[in-house]
Parts: structure tokens; C-alpha cells; sequence
């Protein structure tokens, strides 16, 4: 260097090297507390992948849940472009999750061409139609569901607080024999990230129920769900008043195969201010009553 | 004809030189690899989101081998001065610019050959089933639009100055119109006045390269396209592939080869 000596260049190269020391270490001590916290909220932050991307995963993570429900419906999927304004309030993820709780759409559109693209109106829109699935159909024969399962399972990996995730792919996990245990493990897995989660309970507890045939866990699992669905609406949290039915109505199922009358009528008195249809519910009371005379 | 093959076998001598190819192959091989390789739920008949992995490697791959190639053919030969003993052979410069696109587009076929192989592979071997029929229309399709885009960024390479400006516009060009293409219609339905017929004059003009897309369609087994739209669909290919191809010769004619 022009102007300084070599002793000098000698001690300005030993401060720098000093500098650099001094910063590092109080870049290190204000990370550690950083990090500790980070580490300290393992429900929120599982995986590296979660510390990497932050809260965008959680966008990801529905975009990856969308294309679960565009493979079942083996890709004759609505774009940003083709939903029609009166749809705009249905989430796009609502037809592969409502099969899962038994309320899937009509038949009278499967094999047939999707609504949702309408009439094509010029001959370069006429043509693209060859060239991609316009048919609708359903993968929800046993085995076929298969295929939503990697898209399920990566929403979940990415954000652990997306219950449906769980609960969607333990519903097509169950309903195919070869691989139906492995349902609990992902269960189980979800239950630790939403432990006040009611869906999730009530999906184990179907799992017991249907698929390992142990009513007394199956009960278990059940009262859990309801007691945590209670404890939402204590809170004023507005749990799904349907799935708060859902589940006495599992218990219902539950009391009567156990033949268990007075705990029949207990949760269906529960499930009339709920039920959609009351008039069927009290039908069930009271012919319930009539019997117990 | 002889002096078009003769430029296209140099461009397909100077394609198995390069590495572009080689890179992307072993890049898109080892990713589907690996992601076939993820245990999901003890499940080794889980296929799809490994076809739609693999095609979506082998779609950007082969767009990158097309623009890049494409892109710097006639300002390399520029630059270096070749294009001057070139053109005395005697080549003509519409000779020249069909020769380099005919080089191009056979390099761009042997890539998707090797690419649709490796998929055919791997697929197969998970699902037993050989669908060779529909492959060939996806694989057809694919070097129909890699000629369209060869033929617009050759133009582009006599239009721009630098080959990054080239290659990076007709990247932005070909994604938009891959995702809004088939779509501006729509919009146009929603606009008024002038921008409404802008956008609709636009839809109509644009070569709809979205029609050659069958990914959705190889990756949930539809089975055939009908033979005869994919016959028209390669038809209007081609007569985009050769607009681009003859405002590509106009242009070159046109213009001044001193640097």
C-alpha cells in the first residue's frame, strides 16, 4: 500500500483479521437465541424444510392439496380462468374432501364433459379441448386413489397444521386393504401438530371402529373428538357444526351396536339441534323410548 | 437442398459437442430418480407424480436446448466470421437460416428421443403398461412446437442484439403464452373498447402453443388423442413454424453482416 509501511500494512492486516473475529462472534451470539427459539416450537417447526421456506409453505401447501383434488378428478381440473363467479365462494379442495366425509358430488356428471368449461365459442378453443382431460371422472375406485396420496402427503409435510391433509388421505388410506394401517401412523403424526384437533380424532377413531374393529378405542376416540369439538365451542372458535354431528353420530353408531340404549339416547339428544334433519333424529328418540317401555 | 443438410449436420455436429444436452439429461434422470425413490405410505404403484415430475423436467430441458441453441447460431457465426466464407460457398442466406432451423429441430428430435425413452422406462417399469401410440403423439407434438419455437427465436437472433436478450424474451414469450395463451379469450370477454379487441386480436394471432401440452393427458391415461385434431394441430404448426421461418429470411436478407 502507497504511504503506509510494511510494519503498518503488518498491523492493519492483524486489526482487520481482529475485526473480522470480533464480528463473527457477535453474529453468532445474535443468532443463538434466534435459533433456540426456533428449535423450541417443534409443532411449528418440524422439519428444515418448514425453517426454510417460512410461512410460504403454507402456500405451497394448498396449491399441493388443489392438485391432490385435480388428480381425482383424473386432471379435468377448473384453472383460475374457467371458475365461473357464481363458484368463487367453494374452495377448489372441497370435492376430494367431501368424499371423504361421504357427501361427494352427484354421479350425473361423471363420463361426461366437465361444466365448468362451458360453451367454446371460437374454433382455436374448439380445437385445444382435444388436448387435454376434459371428461369428468373420479379415482375413487380401490387402488386408483393412490395417486393423491404423494400431493396429500407433501401438503402435510409443508404445512403440519392442515388437517384436511391428514384426515383426506387417511380416508382413501382406509378404504384400500393393502394399505390401510398405514392410516394410523399419518394420523398420529397429525394428531401431535393439531392436538386439539376434532376431525382428526374422529378419523382415528373410525379407523379403530371400521378398520381394526375395536369399539371400545374406536368410543374412546370419539368422546375425545366430541369433548374437543365442545371445548372449541366454549371458546367460540365456531367448530363445523357438521362434523360436530358427524361425530355424535359415530357414537350413536357406536351405543347401538353395543346395545348400549340410554347412551343412544343421550347423543342423540345431543345431535337434534345439530342434525340438518330433526324430524329423522326424534323419529330415532322416540321410537327409542317407545321400545324401552 | 444438399447445402441446407450441410448446415444442419455442422449445427448437429456442434449440438453432440456441447454439454447443454448431457447436463440436463443426467439432471433430469437423477431427479425422478430420487423421487422415485421416496417411500410414500410403503406404496410402489404410486405413479403419476413421478410422470408428472419427469415431464416436467423434459419440457424445461428441451425448451432450454431449443432457445439456447437456436439463440446463438447466426450471432456466433457473426462474431467469429465464419458467416463470411459461409456465404460464399456458394450458400445462400435463406439457405443458411433453413439450414441452421433443419439442424436445430433434428437436434432437438434425437433430445426428445433420448428424454422420452428414459420416461418410457421408468413409467413402464412401474405400471406395466406401454402406451407407445400416445407417446409418439406427445413426442410429435413437442418437436411440432419446438419447431415454431426455433423458428421464432432464429427471427428473434436477427432482431435483437445480444443472444441472452434473444433467449430471455422468447423464454417470457413462449411461458405466457404456455399459461395465458388459451386464455385470453376469456379475459377479452371481460374488457371493453380498444384493450378488448386488443387482447382478442392477440389470442387470435399468437401460435397456441398450449395445444401441444399433453402432459395432463399422459399423466392420467386418457389413452389416444383423435387422430384427427392432432393432425390439424400439426398442420397449424407448421404453418406458424414457417411464417417465423420466411420473416426469419426476409430479416436476414435485409440485414448488414459488418459488426
Amino acid at each position: 500500500m502507497p504511504g503506509i509501511s510494511a510494519e503498518g500494512t503488518d498491523v492493519m492486516s492483524k486489526l482487520i483479521l481482529a475485526l473480522g473475529f470480533v464480528s463473527t462472534f457477535s453474529l453468532a451470539t445474535w443468532l443463538q437465541p434466534r435459533f433456540a427459539a426456533m428449535h423450541g416450537n417443534q409443532s411449528e417447526n418440524q422439519s428444515a424444510l418448514a425453517a426454510m421456506m417460512g410461512d410460504s409453505r403454507r402456500l405451497f401447501a394448498q396449491q399441493f392439496f388443489v392438485k391432490a383434488d385435480a388428480y381425482f378428478h383424473s386432471g379435468a381440473y377448473p384453472g383460475i380462468f374457467d371458475a365461473k363467479s357464481g363458484d368463487t365462494n367453494k374452495a377448489p379442495d372441497v370435492d376430494m374432501a367431501d368424499a371423504a366425509h361421504g357427501q361427494g358430488e352427484s354421479d350425473a356428471e361423471l363420463g361426461h364433459e366437465s361444466s365448468y368449461l362451458g360453451r367454446s365459442d371460437d374454433w382455436i378453443e374448439k380445437l385445444g379441448r382435444n388436448f387435454f382431460p376434459t371428461i369428468h371422472t373420479h379415482l375413487d375406485k380401490p387402488g386408483q386413489a393412490r395417486e393423491i396420496l404423494p400431493w396429500l402427503k407433501l401438503s402435510a409435510e409443508l404445512d403440519p397444521q392442515k388437517v384436511n391433509a391428514y384426515v383426506t388421505a387417511s380416508y382413501w388410506l382406509r378404504h384400500d386393504p393393502k394399505h390401510a394401517d398405514e392410516a394410523e401412523p399419518f394420523l398420529r403424526e397429525g394428531l401431535r401438530a393439531n392436538p386439539d384437533s376434532y376431525e382428526i380424532l374422529l378419523e382415528l377413531g373410525k379407523y379403530y371402529g371400521e378398520n381394526k374393529k375395536d369399539p371400545v378405542r374406536a368410543r374412546n376416540l370419539f368422546e375425545l373428538a366430541w369433548a374437543k369439538w365442545q371445548q372449541q365451542k366454549a371458546a367460540e372458535k365456531k367448530p363445523d357444526e357438521l362434523m360436530g354431528s358427524e361425530i355424535l353420530g359415530e357414537l350413536v353408531r357406536n351405543a347401538r351396536q353395543s346395545g348400549d340404549t340410554q347412551r343412544q339416547l343421550h347423543y342423540l339428544e345431543l345431535l337434534k339441534p345439530l342434525a340438518t334433519d330433526k324430524d329423522s333424529v326424534q323419529k330415532q328418540i322416540d321410537a327409542l323410548n317407545a321400545g324401552a317401555k | 437442398m444438399n447445402n441446407i443438410f450441410a448446415i444442419a449436420t455442422v449445427v448437429l455436429k456442434e449440438m453432440y459437442r456441447r454439454k447443454d444436452f448431457y447436463v440436463l439429461f443426467v439432471l433430469t434422470a437423477l431427479i425422478t430418480l430420487v423421487m422415485g425413490s421416496v417411500n410414500i405410505f410403503h406404496d410402489d404403484k404410486i405413479v403419476r407424480y413421478l410422470k408428472e415430475v419427469c415431464l416436467l423436467l423434459i419440457w424445461i430441458s428441451s425448451l432450454v436446448i431449443a432457445i439456447t441453441t437456436a439463440a446463438r447460431q447466426i450471432p456466433a457465426e457473426r462474431e467469429s466470421r465464419t458467416i463470411f466464407p459461409l456465404l460464399a460457398k456458394p450458400v445462400s442466406r435463406n439457405q443458411l437460416i433453413v439450414g441452421k432451423f433443419v439442424g436445430c429441430w433434428i437436434a432437438c428430435a434425437l433430445a426428445l428421443i433420448v428424454f422420452y425413452a428414459f420416461f418410457g422406462v421408468i413409467t413402464g417399469a412401474r405400471e406395466h403398461f406401454w402406451p407407445i401410440a400416445t407417446y409418439f403423439q406427445a413426442v410429435f407434438f413437442q418437436w411440432i412446437l419446438l419447431g415454431i419455437v426455433l423458428a421464432m427465436v432464429l427471427l428473434g437472433s436477427l432482431v435483437f442484439t445480444a443472444v441472452s436478450s434473444n433467449a430471455t424474451i422468447c423464454f417470457i414469450v413462449v411461458f405466457g403464452i404456455m399459461l395465458l395463451g388459451g386464455h385470453l379469450h376469456k379475459l377479452a370477454a371481460n374488457m371493453h373498447g380498444v384493450s378488448a379487441t386488443i387482447t382478442s386480436v392477440i389470442y387470435f394471432i399468437i401460435p397456441h402453443l398450449e395445444f401441444y401440452d399433453l402432459r395432463d393427458w399422459i399423466i392420467h391415461d386418457h389413452g389416444l388423442v383423435a387422430w384427427g385434431p392432432w393432425g390439424l394441430a400439426v398442420l397449424y404448426g407448421l404453418i406458424y413454424s414457417a411464417i417465423f421461418l420466411g420473416f426469419a429470411c426476409l430479416a436476414f436478407r435485409r440485414k448488414a453482416l459488418t459488426l
